[in-house]
């Protein structure tokens, strides 16, 4: 299946930047929002291209730098609103007679460690995410939204900031399935550009 | 500080409000509906014709106690100890039940066959293990309620519930005893107040019958579903509605009815429907020998076609004659011209789907985890009858007359589909890619326009009014499986006539039934 997926956007708040004998201590919070921005099809897993809910997050990120090695850990709540489908009726653990779907929340924890410099960054990942409730496929039996999908992925990142162009910058990673639940077990690979728009006006130099 | 302390306080105000916003529980279309409230209580529903029993007294109701007994006085104690103090519990079970029996049992069936309607997981040999009754709590559980299968349950269960509500009332018109909250006002009614007789209790007799039902066809649900017929015993003597022995008598006459159908049931042909490899061989060979190219299953591994002798079942409405009778002429040729234009239709479709087309093939698609094509007219019949204040037994004898069309439109529809064995669309083209899952049998003719057309048609019949709105819902269901790219358009406009002529022979039924 194919189609426009969801629009997510972010804020992002550094309340505290501490010395922490030689290195440097952060503290991060995050608000975060997605909406689905087509009428793509949800309840086609696994097929679908999202889940189809609208989002809301908040994260904590602790982020510690001595030198050129770095360490952050992580942790998100997502409240996720619920799913209406095409059909008038679905089995969970029961029938439920509506079309509505009651999606559960998510939790998701992140922990990475590695080198950052100002044009690379090179780190191993660690990544969990819980869905907080929900019910189990049963052998033989098709995914659904509201199951509970759980997974632990394990990995590497890269990102290199170019040197001329210090916009503009390559990324790329890979990740293992090490754990889940109603998840497929999936190696996934993935290469991007990355460019900073700086919307921060110009400085003149001063004469 | 002030900061964090602003930060804090923001974070706090918005988790707070969407919390609070935010009660994400989802309530059933049918989750708060007021009591039953018959226009008609049918009194003479008792004369009304049935399926299988004989005569509505072929089994035998003892005369009930006179209510000013002091046994009886002591049931209307019982009553009364109840409803003093009724726990909410208690009471949302009363509610529940007292929107109507056989809606609620319909309702509890459609779930059986969703919970069930999974196929079996192969063998690590590549072959199928079979559900077995005689080991059904063994992997795979009995039964794979499919949609045969289910329309076969919806049927015998809605006949049974329908002959037993008519001896139920056959009784309950010759005993004349009135409810516990007419004999005494001091007993709570949480039901419409009427003037029908209470012994034997109605909502027992559906409990008994259904319950026994069960023994054929959901034998690992025995257990549960014994919990839910002594639930609705217990919500109706709360509900003041019924004495408890009008419950007794109620449940005995229901249980005896029901080993009726079941020893139907047991001859009707299902058990053979399986088949074996012989059979599968035989079908792949026939094919072949009448130049056609035959089924083969795109399940990996190959699983054995469904339930091909199903069409041999010995049918409700009309007799295993009229089946053959019933069978439409062959479809299109495979190496014909009409075939090469349907096959290059149903590519066009599947090609750029709209979001539309997916949206009919998901709302009609009833596949596996779900409650099947019959359960979905089960579903759409029952909501509409909500608002039609039948009585119970006129709600039985409206679903039994739809689910024995739908049984039936089953048989018609697998008997065609075995006779000519004809390929999915995409065998023969495997760039059609379909929306939905492809059945693992042969395409002609569509079982959804089959059981669509027959419950049109019944439907039309039983709610004049929505005649036009059923048979545009069967339209859409049918073209649904054209769209979705796992049907040829002669699968789907044969199989909706073929299913009006059964939907017919349920309004012949329906129109000397008596219950008009």
């Amino acid at each position: 299946m194919k189609g426009l997926q969801d629009l997510s956007a972010w804020v992002k708040w550094m309340p505290v930047e501490k010395s922490l004998k030689k290195g440097t201590i952060s503290l991060y919070f995050l608000g975060g929002a997605s909406l689905p921005v087509s009428n793509y099809v949800a309840d086609f897993l696994p097929l679908s291209i999202g889940l189809h809910s609208k989002t809301l997050s908040g994260r904590v990120i602790v982020d510690y730098q001595l030198g050129n090695f770095f360490t952050t850990a992580s942790a998100t709540y997502t409240y996720r609103s619920n799913v209406t489908i095409d059909r008038t009726s679905y089995y969970t653990t029961t029938l439920v007679l509506s079309n509505e779907v009651q999606m559960p929340d998510v939790m998701s924890e992140n922990f990475r460690i590695g080198y950052r410099s100002s044009h690379l960054i090179a780190e191993a990942v660690l990544s969990n995410m819980t869905t907080l409730s929900g019910f189990d496929i049963r052998r033989n039996d098709m995914p659904f939204l509201s199951n509970q999908m759980n997974a632990t992925t394990a990995g590497v990142n890269f990102k290199y900031t170019l040197q001329k162009i210090s916009a503009l910058a390559i990324t790329g990673g890979a990740n293992y399935t090490i754990a889940g639940r109603n998840v497929g077990q999936s190696t996934n690979l993935n290469i991007g550009v990355f460019y900073v728009v700086d919307f921060s006006p110009k400085k003149k130099d001063k004469k | 500080m002030k900061k964090i302390i602003t930060f804090i306080s923001f974070a706090i105000i918005t988790t707070a409000v969407i919390l609070i916003a935010c009660n994400k529980n989802v309530s059933g279309r049918t989750a708060d509906l007021p009591p039953l409230n018959p226009s008609n209580i049918d009194l003479n529903a008792g004369t009304w014709k049935t399926v299988l029993l004989k005569r509505p007294d072929t089994f035998a109701v003892a005369t009930p106690l006179a209510v000013t007994t002091p046994a009886y006085i002591g049931e209307l104690n019982e009553i009364k100890g109840y409803q003093r103090n009724l726990t909410s519990d208690q009471a949302d079970k009363i509610k529940y039940w007292a929107a109507g029996g056989v809606l609620r049992w319909n309702e509890i069936m459609r779930e059986l066959v969703a919970k069930y309607n999974l196929p079996p997981y192969q063998n690590p040999d590549g072959t199928y293990p079979i559900p077995s009754s005689a080991n059904p709590f063994a992997y795979p559980l009995f039964p794979f309620a499919n949609p045969p299968y289910a329309a076969r349950a919806y049927a015998y269960i809605s006949a049974a519930q329908y002959d037993a509500l008519v001896a139920c009332w056959y009784y309950k018109n010759k005993f004349n005893r009135p409810a516990p909250y007419v004999v005494d006002t001091a007993v709570h009614a949480s039901v419409t107040k009427t003037t029908l007789p209470s012994y034997p209790s109605e909502a027992a007799v559906l409990a008994g019958v259904t319950t026994e039902m069960m023994i054929l066809f959901f034998p690992d649900e025995i257990a549960n579903i014994q919990q839910k017929a002594i639930e609705q015993e217990q919500a109706t003597v709360m509900s003041g509605a019924a004495s408890r022995s009008d419950i007794i008598a109620g449940e005995a006459l229901g249980r005896q009815i029901a080993d009726a159908f079941i020893a139907r049931g047991r001859t009707d042909g299902a058990g053979a429907a399986v088949g074996n490899q012989t059979i599968w061989t035989a079908l792949e060979t026939n094919t072949i020998a009448r130049g056609e190219t035959p089924w083969y299953s795109l399940e990996i591994p190959k699983r054995p076609p469904m339930l091909p002798v199903f069409g041999k079942v010995t049918p409700f409405l009309f007799d295993t004659a009229t089946t053959s009778a019933l069978r439409p002429g062959p479809p299109p040729a495979t190496a014909g011209d009409q075939m090469k234009t349907e096959l290059n239709e149903v590519y066009s479709y599947i090609k750029n789907p709209t979001r539309d087309n997916n949206r009919i093939v998901l709302f009609w698609a009833d596949g596996v985890g779900t409650y099947t094509p019959p359960g979905h007219w089960d579903a759409i019949a029952a909501e509409d009858f909500i608002g039609k204040n039948f009585s119970e037994v006129r709600w039985a004898r409206n679903m039994a007359l739809l689910n024995m069309s739908l049984m039936d439109a089953a048989i018609v529809c697998w008997n065609t589909k075995y006779f000519y064995f004809n390929a999915r669309p995409t065998q023969l083209n495997p760039a059609i890619k379909t929306l939905t899952g492809i059945p693992n049998f042969p395409a002609y003719i569509s079982g959804h326009s089959t059981f669509s057309g027959a419950a049109a048609t019944i439907l039309g019949y039983i709610i004049p009014e929505r005649a036009n709105a059923y048979t545009a819902m069967a339209q859409e269901a049918s073209t649904s499986r054209l769209v979705g790219g796992i049907h040829y358009r002669s699968d789907c406009a044969v199989g909706l006539t073929v299913g009006a002529s059964v939907g017919n022979y349920a309004i012949q039924r329906a129109k000397a039934d008596g219950a008009n």
